[in-house]
């Protein structure tokens, strides 16, 4: 039993293995095919083909490239649903008085609350699912995620309050030495993805310019992507320059 | 991250803080203790094994994957390449030796855990069905 699983398997688990060694690397992934392999010996197919697509999602779900996608696609759903919904049923709101009298004042405060929440429906995923829940990016991010999502709320004095908010929380946060560094991580991510967002930056110009063109949705779409897509290049940079630790070999013990 | 508290010359005493990053989860503890009960035997089959065998859990091998791999990084434990088998489908077995910072941490938690059930009889409690209770 032992003898005929490895030799049938040996051909057939490469494939597995090369998936594998995408995710852990290849000495990892050569280590953990093996495990499995002597341990199937013993257990059977089904537990060995169960156990390999368990450990593949539990070790892969946390990469990059698995956190940009499972962003992606909750950003998506989110924009897709709630903010659609939220965005046909207050919209008549609008105009209504607020605290700012300066319409100027209140265009730039709104767009700039509105950027930031729509960047944070991605940027909270993939955070939370790179760096986990006890990640001080992540709780800096959900923070912010909670103050800026009454905005959606398109209700002038949310949109007023949550302008101002923001503002408070990110002053708080560049002063505070703990929460400088996850801050200065998360300002690299949104400059990037905003940068890139050339749909929303000809939005915003076509306030004042208002002959520049209308994009497709594919155009949008693809723009957002890419925009993301190094948003998030960018973070996990920033993350590994600013906010990982040195190795064990660099600390002493007290 | 040290304080003075006392700095009178000869008298004084230094208060040093844990580092809460440098703690170990429970899953990391019993992963390191398996390993050091293995000695030079500890690879992931071994370790499961010894893990079921010990405390009655069934972890899977990828919650242990992560973790070693996670302690791996943080350079609480590292890795030696052994010889390849063919029960292994011609693979090296990788056995987890644990470091120095892996034993300090270790210690360091588990010391955590022996000051705060001194005083305290539960083992005596749970050995004698509850009579020192």
């Amino acid at each position: 039993m032992l003898e005929s699983f490895s030799s049938v398997d040996s051909s057939r688990t490469a494939p597995t293995e090369w998936l594998l060694a995408r995710i852990a690397g290849p000495n990892r992934a050569a280590a953990i095919m093996g495990d499995l392999t002597e341990m199937a010996a013993t257990r059977g197919r089904l537990w060995f083909w169960a156990t390999y697509t368990r450990t593949l999602i539990t070790l892969g779900w946390r990469t990059p490239v698995a956190a940009f996608l499972l962003a992606i696609a909750s950003m998506r759903f989110f924009v897709g649903t709630v903010i659609r919904w939220l965005m046909y049923r207050r919209g008549s709101h609008l105009m209504d008085a607020g605290l700012f009298s300066n319409t100027h004042l209140r265009l730039i405060s709104w767009n700039l609350a509105m950027l930031m929440a729509q960047f944070l429906t991605f940027a909270l995923p993939f955070i939370l699912v790179r760096f986990g829940l006890r990640n001080r990016l992540t709780q800096l991010t959900c923070a912010l995620f909670l103050i800026a999502m009454p905005v959606y709320s398109l209700r002038p004095w949310f949109l007023d309050l949550t302008s101002l908010l923001i503002v408070v929380a990110v002053a708080a946060a560049l002063a505070l030495p703990l929460w400088r560094r996850p801050l200065i991580v998360l300002a690299g991510m949104g400059i990037t993805a905003v940068a890139w967002r050339v749909p929303f930056l000809m939005g915003l110009a076509r306030v004042y310019r208002r002959h520049l063109p209308y994009l497709s949705n594919s155009t949008v779409v693809l723009s957002d992507t890419i925009a993301f897509a190094l948003a998030a290049i960018v973070c996990v940079y920033l993350y590994r320059r600013l906010l990982e630790r040195p190795p064990a070999s660099d600390r002493t013990i007290a | 991250m040290k304080n003075e508290i006392d700095t009178e010359p000869g008298y004084y005493y230094i208060v040093v803080h844990m580092n809460p990053e440098r703690s170990l989860g429970e899953f990391e503890q019993i992963v390191l203790l398996a390993v050091l009960r293995l000695g030079d035997e500890a690879y992931g089959v071994t370790i499961l094994a010894e893990i079921t065998a010990k405390t009655g859990r069934n972890p899977s091998p990828g919650a242990l994957y992560t973790t070693l791999h996670r302690m791996e990084d943080k350079g609480l434990v590292t890795f030696r390449d052994g010889s390849p088998t063919p029960e292994r489908g011609g693979r090296a077995k990788r056995f987890v030796i644990v470091t120095r910072e892996g034993r300090n941490a270790l210690a360091s938690a588990q010391s955590a855990y022996q000051s705060l059930l001194q005083g305290l009889d539960l083992l005596d409690a749970q050995l004698f069905g509850g009579a020192n209770a």
